[in-house]
C-alpha cells in the first residue's frame, strides 16, 4: 500500500476483519434468489424471438393455455401500454416486446406452470407470426444510406441541425476546446489510429433470477439478485402500472452484477403472472438466455488522433467515437466522449461520438461503461508516441497526466486527484524494472472514471446489549457490508464484530439508489456515517440523564460517555451501559442518515502488464500484472484489492478472448462459457494491487469509489505488452490468437491500419 | 448574486458556443432560470442529465443548491456506471 496524503490515525477504517456474510458465502448457506422456493410456486418461462428484428403480426396462446399445469400466460397485452417518449420506454419494451422484436431473444410471452418442463413445453406452444425484416447488425449497416430504421420515433439527439428525419443514430455528442488545427499545426509529430471492438458481456456466474408472489390484495414480493432493489421496485411499478407500495423487493444475495443488474427482465413478467395465476412465481434464466438477452458492453469503432511536441508534450487530440448500445438508445458514445482524453492535459481537442442502435441485444452497463474502449484507443497510441519519439512511456504519461486544478475536458478543474501518485507507484514497484524473459513483453496503460454520489440511506440501531445493526439500501456486491460496519465502528467505538450489517429491503429502509457508479462504499458509506454521529449525539444524550449532568460536559471517546465537567469524578459509561437503561432514558436507539451524496471522487488506476506470446499459436499468457490504484481511503484494504483484481480479471479477458458472435441474420453462436471464453484463476498470475491513498476531501473518511475503474487499463496493458513482445500493433479486439497470430506471420507488425 | 457559469462544449448551442457567462441566482435552479432568459433554450438544455461541479464539488441533482456571491459553476454532462 502507498499512502501518499497524512491522514488521520483510524482504529476500525482500514483493517480487514473477516467479512460478515463470508462464511455464509464459502459454506453455501448464503440465500440466492434462486435458491428460494415458496410453497405452491409455479416456473415461469419466457418465449422469446428468433428473430433479430421482426414485427409482431400475431400471438396465439391458446394452445399454450390448454397444456397441463399451466396456470399463467402473458404478453405485452397484459401491461398497459407506454408510449414513446416515455421516462422508461425503452425498458419497458425492453422487457416484453410491443409490436416489433429487435434482436434475437427478445422477449414476446411468457408462460408459468406447475413445474419448469411444463413451463417449457407451453412456452414452446405460444404461436408467434413474425414478419421478419433485414436486421442491422454492424455499424456500416446502421449509418448505410437507407438503412432499415429500427425505432421510427428517434430522433437524433445533440444533431447540429436538429434531427428532422428518424435514424439509426440515438445520440450526437461532441467536446472541443482550444483551436484543433493550430494544435496539430503545433505538433512535431502526429499518429491517428483505428480501433474495433465487439460487445462483451459483464459474465456474472449467476443467472437473473426472481420469485414473485402476488396476494389478493395486489400487493407483491418480489425475491430477486439486482444491484438495487429500489430499482426494481419502481421500473417494476412502471411496467405493471402499479404504485410503489404495491411491491416489495426483497434482495437476494448477487453473484456477480458489474453494472448488467442495474436494470430489469423478468420481476415484471414473474409479478403479471403471479397475479394472473393466484400463486407464487420463480423464473430463472439460463445461460443461453442471459447471453441472448441481458445486457452486453457496447461494441465500437474508434477513429484517435494524437498531435505531440518532440519533447513529448501533447498538443492536440482529436477523436471520432462510434458506439453500438445494442437495441435501444444507449449512454456509449456520451461516455466515451467524456472519458477518451480526461486523464490528460491536451490544450487543443475535438471529440465527436455517435451512439448507434443495432439489432443486437439493448445494452447495459458494465464496469465503467464505455472507458475501457476509450483507453485502449488513447493509451496504445501513447505508447506509440512513445516509441517514435524515443521517450520512456511512463515519462510520457507522468508529463502529460492531469493533476489538481487541471481542466477536464468538460471544462471544470480537477479536484485533488491521484493520477501521477499511481504512475508514480507503479514506477516505483519491483515490477517496474524486473527483467522480462524470452518471447514476453510489458505494456503499460492508465485508466479513468468519474464515480458518482447519488441517494443512499441508513438505520442503525443499539440493541439491549450494546451492539448494534447497520441497515442500509445497498446490496452487498463486493464486500460493502464489511465497509459499512467499518465506518460505524470508527464512529460509535462498538467493536466491528459487535456490528451486525444487514441489507434491508424496499419497506425496511429509506431509499437508496441503485448501486452503479462505484457508488455504495462512498455514497451509503456516508449514510452510515451520518447514522452513526446522530446515534453518539443521542448516547451522549443519555448518559448525561444517567450521570445527571449536562449534555455538553459528555464527550465519545472510544465508544464511551466520558464526563468532562468540572463537578467531581464519574465513571465513563459504555454503550452497553447505556443501552441497558435504555428504557429509562427516552425508550429505544435507533437513528437513521439519508441523504443525496455530493462530491463523488474520480478514480485513476495505472497497470503494468507482462505478456508471453507463443510465435507459434498466437497464444497470449498474462504471466505477470501490478495494478495501482487511487482509493482515497481502503475503507477495507482487501476488498479494494478485490476489486481491482476482479477489473484486471475481466479487462483480460475482454482484451484475448471474450466477444460476440453473430450470424448473418443476428442469431447469436456463442451463448455459452464453453464458446465465450471469460479467464479462469488459472488463466491469470496473483494480481499485485497497490492501493493509493489521496483522500477525497468530500467524504468523511476520504473514500473514492474504486468497483470501476479497475478494468479500464488492461485492455490497452495487454496490447503495449504484445506489442513490446512481437512489435504487432492490435487494434481489432478480442487479440485472440487467431489474430495474434495473423498479425505476427501476415504483415510483420501490425494488424491495424 | 453573480456567479461565473461555464458550460461544457456540448452544452453551449444555445449561447451560439460562448462557454463562459455571468448570471444570477441564489441557487441553481434561479441560475438557469437566469440563463434561460439571457440565452433562450438554455434552460431546457440545463434542467435534465446535467450536473453540476461547484469548488470541486460534484452534484448531480443541484436545483436548490445554494450558490455564494462569485461562485464559479461548471455545467456537465451526468453520468453513470456499472
Amino acid at each position: 500500500m502507498t499512502v501518499t496524503e497524512p491522514k488521520p490515525r483510524y482504529k476500525y477504517v482500514g483493517t480487514r476483519p473477516v467479512r460478515h456474510d463470508g462464511l455464509e458465502k464459502v459454506t453455501g448457506r448464503a440465500r440466492f434468489a434462486a435458491d428460494l422456493n415458496l410453497p405452491g410456486q409455479l416456473h415461469g418461462i419466457v418465449v422469446r424471438s428468433p428473430h433479430a428484428h421482426a414485427r409482431i403480426a400475431s400471438i396465439d396462446t391458446s394452445e399454450a393455455e390448454a397444456m397441463p399445469g399451466v396456470k399463467a400466460v402473458i404478453t405485452s397485452d397484459d401491461f398497459p401500454a407506454v408510449a414513446p417518449g416515455h421516462r422508461q420506454y425503452d425498458m419497458c419494451v425492453n422487457v416484453i416486446a410491443r409490436d416489433k422484436v429487435f434482436y434475437e431473444g427478445h422477449a414476446v410471452a411468457a408462460v408459468a406452470a406447475v413445474t419448469r418442463e411444463q413451463a417449457q413445453r407451453a412456452a414452446a406452444a405460444v404461436k408467434v407470426d413474425y414478419d421478419v425484416l433485414p436486421p442491422v447488425l454492424t455499424i456500416d449497416d446502421a449509418l448505410a444510406p437507407g438503412a432499415p430504421v429500427l425505432h421510427g420515433h428517434m430522433l437524433t439527439a445533440g444533431a447540429d441541425p436538429p434531427a428532422e428525419e428518424p435514424s439509426n443514430i440515438s445520440n450526437i455528442t461532441r467536446f472541443a476546446g482550444g483551436d484543433l488545427d493550430a494544435g496539430f499545426a503545433e505538433a512535431d509529430l502526429v499518429i491517428e489510429r483505428e480501433f474495433t471492438t465487439r460487445p462483451v458481456h459483464q459474465g456474472y456466474i449467476e443467472p437473473h433470477a426472481c420469485v414473485a408472489d402476488t396476494g389478493q390484495d395486489g400487493h407483491t414480493t418480489i425475491w430477486c439478485s439486482s444491484q438495487g432493489h429500489f430499482n426494481v421496485r419502481s421500473s417494476t411499478a412502471t411496467l405493471l402500472g402499479w404504485e410503489n407500495t404495491r411491491i416489495r423487493v426483497i434482495p437476494a444475495e448477487i453473484g456477480g452484477g458489474f453494472g448488467g443488474k442495474t436494470t430489469i427482465y423478468l420481476e415484471p413478467l414473474a409479478v403479471a403472472m403471479s397475479a394472473q395465476a393466484g400463486r407464487p412465481v420463480k423464473m430463472v434464466m439460463t445461460r443461453d438466455e442471459v447471453f441472448r438477452a441481458t445486457g452486453p458492453a457496447p461494441g465500437t469503432r474508434l477513429k484517435v488522433k494524437l498531435g505531440v511536441k518532440s519533447d513529448g508534450d501533447l498538443v492536440a487530440g482529436d477523436a471520432y467515437l462510434i458506439y453500438t448500445n445494442g437495441a435501444y438508445a444507449g449512454p456509449g458514445g456520451l461516455l466515451g466522449a467524456m472519458t477518451v482524453f480526461e486523464s490528460y492535459n491536451i490544450p487543443h481537442f475535438d471529440i465527436e461520438a455517435l451512439d448507434v442502435v443495432i439489432n443486437t441485444a439493448r445494452s447495459a452497463a458494465y464496469r465503467a461503461p464505455a472507458a475501457p474502449l476509450t483507453a485502449y484507443a488513447t493509451e496504445t497510441l501513447l505508447d506509440e508516441v512513445a516509441e517514435e519519439l524515443g521517450i520512456d512511456a511512463m515519462d510520457l504519461r507522468l508529463k502529460n497526466a492531469v493533476t489538481e486544478g487541471d481542466p477536464s475536458t468538460m471544462g471544470f478543474p480537477f479536484a485533488r486527484i491521484g493520477f501521477t501518485e499511481c504512475l508514480e507507484a507503479v514506477r516505483d514497484h519491483p515490477h517496474f524494472t524486473a527483467p522480462l524473459g524470452p518471447n514476453q513483453g510489458r505494456g503499460l496503460a492508465a485508466g479513468y472514471w468519474f464515480n458518482i454520489g447519488e441517494s443512499s440511506s441508513a438505520t442503525v440501531n443499539l440493541n439491549e446489549d450494546g451492539t448494534a445493526t447497520v441497515v442500509t439500501g445497498s446490496p452487498d456486491i463486493g464486500g460493502s457490508r464489511a465497509s459499512m460496519a467499518l465506518m460505524a465502528a470508527e464512529v460509535l467505538g462498538i467493536d466491528v464484530y459487535d456490528i451486525r450489517p444487514v441489507v434491508g429491503d424496499t419497506e425496511a429502509v429509506g431509499f437508496t439508489d441503485v448501486t452503479e457508479g462505484s457508488r455504495a462504499t462512498f455514497a451509503t458509506g456516508m449514510a452510515v456515517v451520518e447514522a452513526s454521529r446522530k446515534m453518539v449525539v443521542e448516547l451522549r444524550g443519555r448518559a448525561a440523564k444517567m450521570m445527571g449532568v449536562d449534555v455538553d460536559d459528555v464527550d465519545w471517546v472510544d465508544g464511551q460517555a466520558v464526563y468532562t465537567g468540572s463537578d467531581g469524578e464519574k465513571d465513563p459509561l459504555s454503550v452497553a451501559a447505556i443501552t441497558a437503561k435504555a428504557k429509562r432514558t427516552g425508550g429505544p436507539l435507533t437513528t437513521t442518515g439519508s441523504l443525496e451524496a455530493h462530491g463523488a471522487g474520480p478514480g485513476f488506476a495505472v497497470h503494468l502488464c507482462d505478456v508471453e506470446v507463443d510465435s507459434e499459436t498466437g497464444v497470449v499468457r498474462v504471466v505477470r500484472y501490478t495494478a495501482s490504484q487511487d482509493a482515497g481511503t481502503a475503507i477495507h484494504p482487501s476488498y479494494v484489492e478485490g476489486q481491482i483484481q476482479g477489473g484486471v480479471a475481466q479487462g483480460v479477458g475482454w482484451a484475448l478472448n471474450e466477444e460476440y458472435i453473430y450470424d448473418s441474420d443476428g442469431v447469436m453462436e456463442n451463448p455459452s462459457f464453453l464458446d465465450y471464453r471469460v479467464p479462469v484463476a488459472s488463466d491469470l498470475p496473483m494480481i499485485d494491487a497497490i492501493i493509493v491513498e489521496v483522500p477525497n476531501p468530500a467524504h468523511p473518511y476520504g473514500v473514492r469509489g474504486v468497483g470501476e475503474t479497475g478494468i479500464v487499463p488492461p485492455i490497452p496493458a495487454v496490447a503495449n505488452a504484445i506489442h513490446d513482445a512481437t512489435g504487432c500493433r492490435l487494434r481489432d479486439l478480442p487479440m485472440s490468437p487467431v489474430r495474434v497470430l495473423d498479425a505476427i506471420t501476415s504483415n510483420g507488425g501490425s494488424n491495424g491500419s | 448574486m453573480p456567479v461565473r457559469v461555464h458550460l461544457s462544449s456540448n452544452l453551449r448551442g444555445p449561447t451560439g458556443g460562448v462557454a463562459e457567462i455571468e448570471a444570477e441566482g441564489a441557487t441553481v435552479g434561479a441560475l438557469v432560470d437566469d440563463l434561460d432568459r439571457r440565452h433562450p433554450g438554455l434552460g431546457d438544455a440545463l434542467r435534465s442529465g446535467v450536473s453540476v461541479v461547484i469548488d470541486g464539488l460534484l452534484i448531480a441533482h443541484p436545483e436548490y443548491e445554494p450558490l455564494a456571491d462569485g461562485a464559479q459553476v461548471y455545467f456537465v454532462p451526468q453520468t453513470a456506471g456499472g
